[in-house]
């Protein structure tokens, strides 16, 4: 189910992840303030020693930072294209070591979130699961806070897991009341992805025909709403409107990795 | 005149506003229903009913107080699928007056009916709702949303009509339902436009029309500073012209160039639509004025005044419809433009510009003049004045962007003069080919087609869904209609053509349910005609391309099914180890398929495996003859009896296990089964007996001395048996082809006394024994027989096959009496004078053609063939007639041309097509391909 689009995300998720880092290392405070530093170093347990740009290293205790940027690891970009070459086994690996040495510099999580995708892409569950609790195990009720989008990780595996219980309830909640337009959207794709696991593909297009309507201006959830409802159509067997919506979805964001994707395969 | 200030930044604002749709997205926040009837209606308007549907019963449980907006709601969902008469029906039990939803409902209704182009319905269902609400205030928001929509559409009709004063009512009471300012201000426009039309066309009421529309216009001018206030400037001046006050109109108006000018950037620089431009209407009305202009000097015989101002008024006119296409005035401008061009020719006998000009854009706005004329005329009933309106329109503007619009009307026009059968077909091609994948186009055509579906015309049904179903790719019922016609062509016997469709489906959409089930028809037919090469490459495809679990297993079954039918024993082994494979995975009970619905029917699915897999290993058992397999069979019988003692197949399975006692030569032990079969399934066929059981295994088993023995038992000792039975002995022999034992059988009912008391019996009976006579090798027994019951019975439909089982008999005696076998199917021809059956004056006809061979008339035999080889082959019966008609005519063709009769080609030809159409996947039809081409190339011409 919606396995090759992950790969695809991967692709767009290191591009942006490309321009987010490749700057100074620095730390934002818990105000949101940030600080340019010349280097970080972290302790197991979350506190950091940071070089200061005029030389001078200084203590900061986890509570004095919401978060960390380090220097972005070497073989990270590597590790992913092997992943997306279909090497697996060997990027993952790759990025289990960066997990580990860029630990609480915002690069262990970017390389735990691609390992997520990876292992649901290639039905490694157990392996996103247990990377997953490696990085709650690290950040704790921050991990939220710092990477809001790991809640949807967290969702999907949850889903492929089929352990939904909660998560209905959960997701009709942000639906109703969160104030976020991208949390909703996002809330009510993965709702749609609940009813397509359990093959209730009919059910899971009204969701998805919902993140069409309701949010034609969160590209990012209104093109995966677009591909979505291509690819349950596909499953029921409806190829007019699989075109359909493949079309629109096409029409509308013809750079999206989406519409780069097959439906119905 | 009023000086106007600077023009704000403000202004651009308040107009970008306008370009936002009533949509759902953030606009009913507050009222989540709101919201999710929004949904909802843009799932109806997307043909979602299915989804619109689901989605209105999730609304209803989540709310549950906003019962009655659900029904204003599920009723656009019944008006959009056209049963108006359910919301008819719906609307009598309410109490209008008193009820906002329910008028909300009769607004949807009305619209309905418009859209059906019912004006007349339409018309009565907005003037009910203008009466309910005469002098009372709209506030119901549902009524409201609906009045928007309803009463501009409203307005219009009145417009169209000349009914000026009623348009005024209705544009009024959506002025005062609208809150919203700016959009109100903008109606008001429309307001103002409407009294100027109504005071030029009726001139009795020119001043209180006029001084309604100053009155509008007034308080737009007393607004804000934005481009409606400049509009209601250009419609003031055109008032005051229209009262003889030209040169204060042309001042009024000529402060505003340049300021309109200005805004008209701002609002183009922000994406605002032409429709909301101040220009159009001030060049337009100047453009007005200055034609006016020219006639009055031409009148005073100023030639050279009067060009000037026609320049002038040309320049105008162009430029407004050529600039602001959307706008009302740029078509106002565009036909105006025209009329100048018009006048000026006929004036001075010049025309300044060519009819219709060159631009693309005025030839469709004069060709929708004329469309719209049509459609008036439509309305009216004028058929033949709208017929001939459009097709001289369509002549004349071939190519414009209203010709699909065109070809709607004049599809509408054709189908109510009810006799243009072939002007629809080739419209429906043309738009097919012309308009391809276009919402229009396809409406049209499923319109077309379905008025053919009502007539039953299926012929033409076909060429109408086939245009729709290979030109509309993205409409979601494209593969659905060629599939229906597929099968309909397939009920009526035009397998090629059936096939044809079919083809498309799977070209055009590989990857839709009907291409999966395309290939599971294939498959069956291939299966059918006894093709398991063509059965076997279908359904293994079905197996892998299909989504659907459960018609995956039955993919997998029927590949076994043809593996088994193959005649080949290494595709037989490798059938009964797939067998093994498929109830593996069906016993699976963490198969998905057993969470889904399918659960029950996948559940009957083993079942029938396992049924099957029993029947597989007891023919194997039987070829094999070895102990390993029998146990291997008795063992799945006995579990499948001790897992399913109770379904239909039970019995069956159990009269295998006897079969399978008497393969190993067990009798007792197979006549004890037996006799568990009578007692446990009395009501079953193979329980009704168990000695006939016991025939019809050892018949089955090929154990033919073991079934003669049975019957010779029987026959000896007839008294101990009811005749009934030695009679359903007969039966089975005779099917056994055990013509002997079933001869005497057959005799020995026909001499007992149970026959003369049941004369539908001993027809049955002369029937029989004279078939078993004829498999015998005694037809003078055979004669007496079946011509006994020709002279006895000779009104039955018995005669039907006894008669031509007489003739055959005849024929066989030696010498061949070909006089009493034609007598015989003189006979039969009686019988099916009274009760006319296709299968019977086929089967005549191919006999008739035998007798004649018989007595030597090969021209005559070929006419009777040919007759039935030309029949529509519309059931499995007819269809083996028709093919063996074909072939007897082949056969015989082919001897006449070895002979020298070259000319017969020509039949060979259409022989051959005949068989490729009527049976394109038979095992023979490569043959008939490869004898098809070779006729094609020897034949003379005719």
């Amino acid at each position: 189910m919606h396995q090759k689009p992950l790969y695809y995300f991967l692709a767009a998720l290191m591009s942006l992840a490309g321009l987010a880092f490749a700057q100074q290392p620095h730390i934002v405070s818990p105000n949101g303030q940030r600080v340019d530093v010349e280097k970080i170093r972290a302790r197991p347990n979350g506190d950091l020693v940071v070089t200061m740009l005029d030389g001078q290293p200084r203590e900061v205790a986890k509570s004095q930072y919401l978060r960390a940027v380090g220097v972005k690891p070497d073989g990270f970009d590597e590790a992913v294209a092997q992943i997306l070459g279909g090497d697996y086994d060997t990027g993952a690996s790759e990025l289990r070591g960066i997990m580990r040495k860029a630990q609480f510099q915002s690069w262990d999580a970017q390389a735990g979130k691609v390992l997520i995708e990876a292992a649901l892409a290639n039905g490694k569950t157990a392996d996103a699961t247990r990377t997953y609790k490696q990085l709650t195990d690290r950040y704790g009720q921050d991990l939220a806070k710092v990477y809001p989008d790991m809640e949807v990780l967290v969702w999907k595996i949850n889903i492929v897991n089929g352990d939904t219980d909660g998560l209905d309830d959960k997701l009709t909640t942000i639906l109703k009341e969160d104030p976020s337009r991208l949390r909703r959207g996002m809330a009510q794709i993965a709702r749609g992805d609940m009813k397509y696991r359990t093959r209730d593909f009919q059910a899971a297009v009204l969701d998805y025909l919902r993140g069409v309507y309701f949010y034609p201006d969160v590209a990012s959830v209104h093109a995966e709403a677009l591909y979505k409802t291509a690819e349950a159509f596909a499953a029921i067997g409806d190829t007019g409107r699989m075109r359909t919506y493949q079309q629109q979805l096409k029409q509308q964001y013809p750079n999206s990795p989406y519409s780069m994707m097959d439906v119905g395969n | 005149m009023r000086k106007l200030p600077h023009f704000p930044r403000c202004i651009l604002i308040v107009g970008a506003f306008l370009l936002l749709p009533l949509s759902a997205q953030e606009g009913s926040a507050n009222d989540p229903f709101g919201r999710e009837a929004a949904f909802i209606n843009y799932l109806m308007e997307q043909g979602l009913f299915q989804y619109a549907n689901m989605a209105m019963e999730e609304a209803r449980q989540n709310f549950p107080e906003s019962a009655d907006r659900l029904e204003v709601l599920s009723v656009g969902t019944l008006l959009r699928q056209g049963k108006t008469e359910e919301v008819e029906e719906l609307l009598a039990q309410k109490d209008l007056p008193n009820d906002p939803k329910a008028q909300a409902i009769l607004l949807q209704l009305a619209m309905t009916y418009d859209a059906l182009r019912k004006n007349d319905l339409a018309m009565t269902k907005y003037q009910q709702f203008l009466d309910l609400n005469e002098g009372k205030e709209i506030t119901d928001p549902d009524l409201i949303r609906y009045f928007a929509s309803a009463g501009m559409r409203l307005a219009l009709i009145l417009q169209e009509r000349g009914d000026y004063s009623a348009a005024a009512t209705v544009l009024d009471l959506v002025v005062a339902t609208t809150e919203d300012e700016i959009l109100k201000r903008k109606f008001q426009i429309l307001v103002a436009q409407n009294r100027i039309d109504q005071g030029i066309a009726e001139p009795g009421a020119q001043a209180d029309a006029f001084k309604k529309a100053e009155d509008v216009l007034k308080e737009i001018m007393f607004g804000a500073n934005d481009q409606y206030l400049m509009m209601a400037v250009g419609l003031q001046a055109w008032i005051e012209h229209l009262q003889g006050n030209t040169e204060e109109a042309i001042a009024s108006m000529a402060p505003m160039k340049s300021k309109s000018i200005r805004l008209e950037k701002m609002l183009q620089e922000a994406e605002i639509p032409a429709s909301e431009f101040p220009r159009p209407p001030l060049r337009y009305v100047e453009g007005v004025i200055q034609f006016d202009q020219a006639k009055e000097l031409h009148a005073a015989g100023d030639e050279a005044g009067s060009k000037a101002a026609l320049k002038k008024s040309l320049g105008n006119l162009y430029n407004t419809f050529l600039k602001y296409e959307g706008n009302d005035y740029s078509d106002r401008a565009a036909l105006l433009f025209e009329e100048v061009n018009d006048w000026t020719e006929e004036t001075y006998g010049k025309r300044p510009t060519p009819k219709g000009g060159s631009s693309p854009r005025l030839q469709g706005l004069m060709f929708k003049r004329q469309l719209d004329l049509a459609k008036k005329l439509l309305n009216d009933s004028e058929l033949e004045k709208a017929e001939d309106q459009l097709l001289g329109a369509l002549n004349q503007y071939p190519e414009t962007s209203f010709t699909l619009g065109a070809y709607d009307t004049l599809a509408r026009i054709w189908m109510e003069e009810g006799d243009k059968k072939y002007e629809l077909l080739a419209l429906s091609e043309q738009i097919g080919e012309r308009h391809a994948d276009s919402d229009l186009g396809a409406q049209i055509l499923l319109r077309i087609g379905r008025a053919k579906a009502e007539e039953e015309n299926l012929e033409d049904l076909a060429v109408v869904l086939g245009a729709f179903g290979r030109n509309f790719p993205s409409h979601p019922s494209a593969p659905a209609m060629l599939f229906r016609i597929g099968e309909s062509a397939m009920e009526r016997g035009e397998a090629g053509m059936a096939l044809a469709f079919y083809d498309d489906i799977v070209e055009l959409y590989p990857q839709s349910n009907f291409a999966v089930r395309v290939l599971q028809v294939r498959g069956e037919s291939a299966l059918e005609a006894g093709n398991t090469e063509a059965a076997l490459a279908a359904f293994e495809k079905v197996r892998d391309e299909s989504r659907n679990p459960l018609q995956v297993f039955y993919a997998r079954l029927r590949v076994v099914d043809t593996k088994l039918q193959s005649g080949d024993p290494k595709m037989e082994e490798d059938a009964v180890a797939d067998l093994r494979t498929l109830r593996t995975d069906l016993e699976d009970r963490s198969n998905p398929i057993y969470e889904s619905e399918d659960a029950n029917r996948a559940d009957e699915f083993l079942q029938n495996v396992r049924f099957r897999t029993g029947i597989v290993l007891l023919k194997k058992a039987s070829l094999e003859k070895t102990d390993a397999a029998r146990a291997a069979a008795s063992s799945e019988l006995q579990s499948y009896l001790q897992d399913y003692p109770n379904t239909d197949q039970s019995p069956e399975v159990m009269f295998n296990l006897g079969r399978l006692y008497l393969q190993q030569g067990a009798f007792e032990e197979a006549s004890r089964t037996f006799d568990r079969l009578a007692q446990q399934y009395p009501d079953s066929e193979a329980g009704r007996d168990a000695l006939y059981s016991l025939v019809k295994a050892s018949l089955e088993e090929n154990q033919v001395d073991v079934a003669r023995d049975a019957v010779d038992k029987m026959v000896a000792q007839p008294e101990a048996y009811e005749i009934e039975k030695i009679y359903r002995a007969a039966q089975l022999m005779a099917e056994y082809e055990q013509w002997e034992q079933a001869k005497i059988a057959y005799e020995l009912v026909q001499n007992s006394n149970r026959i003369q008391t049941n004369k539908s019996m001993k027809q049955r009976v002369l029937l029989g024994l004279g078939e078993a006579a004829i498999g015998a090798g005694d037809p003078q027994a055979a004669a007496t027989a079946l011509q006994a019951l020709v002279d006895e019975f000779p009104k039955s439909t018995t005669v039907l096959q006894g008669g031509s089982l007489l003739a055959e008999a005849y024929l066989a005696i030696n010498p061949p009496n070909t006089e009493k076998a034609r007598e015989a199917l003189s006979a039969v021809s009686r019988v099916l004078r009274s009760r006319p059956d296709k299968v019977g004056k086929a089967h005549l006809d191919i006999m008739l053609g035998k007798v004649a061979m018989a007595a030597n008339e090969p021209g005559q035999a070929m006419g009777h063939w040919y007759g039935v080889g030309l029949t529509q082959a519309d059931s499995p019966e007819l269809a083996a007639l028709v093919r063996e008609a074909i072939q007897l005519s082949l056969d015989e063709a082919q001897r006449q041309i070895k002979e020298g009769n070259t000319a017969r080609w020509n039949l060979v030809i259409e022989l051959t097509d005949q068989f490729l159409n009527n049976f394109p996947l038979d095992t023979k039809a490569d043959e008939m391909r490869v004898l098809n081409i070779r006729a094609i190339s020897l034949a003379t011409e005719e």
